[in-house]
């Protein structure tokens, strides 16, 4: 009942939070919490941020943030330095960065290619940069900005 | 029991971050965990 009494006062829609466990070796598990803002809301990472902090998770073990992986939506510009993605109905705004990783280490390559041929970019989808390690060392500051996505994937309109 | 206990945690957090300057419509959070209070 607290539960669902906290959620209905912020911008989590709490039916679509969803845990699942990845692996389990040990004493050492990975999970996942999935989660998606309330129509026409967004959620604020400052306050996530701040909110898993107040958990209070001890340090001392091997047990942390492995990642967070963020959806935005918005309209992306680009020069030759850098795309931006500015998020809507907000002034935040996330520097888009190639994500090292092998199995998207092309997304955003493709993603300029989509800017280049005149394609509106509208959704980012990717890691967040500096959003992992051990508790508490992880939480003790808020990760640097301008945040920056390691894109992962993207979409787009063809109107431009 | 340890690991739903875990995901119960962060799934509280989940819940109370809300915002008015906010900038993600969903996320994914991976955590890895062991010992934990």
């Amino acid at each position: 009942m607290a539960r669902e009494a906290t959620a209905r006062l912020y911008d989590v829609d709490v039916d679509s939070v969803v845990t699942k466990r990845l692996t389990e070796s040990g004493k050492y598990d990975t999970g996942a919490v999935s989660f998606r803002a309330k129509k026409g809301r967004l959620i604020d990472l400052d306050k996530l941020h701040e909110s898993v902090w107040a958990t209070r998770l001890s340090g001392g073990t091997s047990s942390g943030l492995v990642s967070l992986e963020v959806t935005a939506i918005g309209d992306v510009v680009a020069n030759e330095r850098e795309a931006i993605l500015k998020v809507s109905g907000s002034a935040a705004h996330f520097v888009l960065a190639k994500n090292s990783d092998d199995a998207h280490k092309a997304a955003y390559d493709d993603l300029r290619s989509a800017l280049d041929r005149g394609e509106s970019v509208v959704e980012v989808t990717g890691r967040l940069d500096g959003w992992s390690g051990r508790w508490p060392e992880v939480l003790r500051t808020l990760p640097p900005k301008p945040r920056r996505i390691l894109v992962t994937a993207f979409e787009t309109t063809k109107e431009k | 029991m340890r690991t739903s206990s875990w995901l119960a945690a962060f799934a509280c957090s989940v819940l109370v971050a809300s915002s008015v300057s906010a900038q993600v419509v969903r996320g994914v959070m991976t955590v890895t965990g062991a010992e934990m209070h």
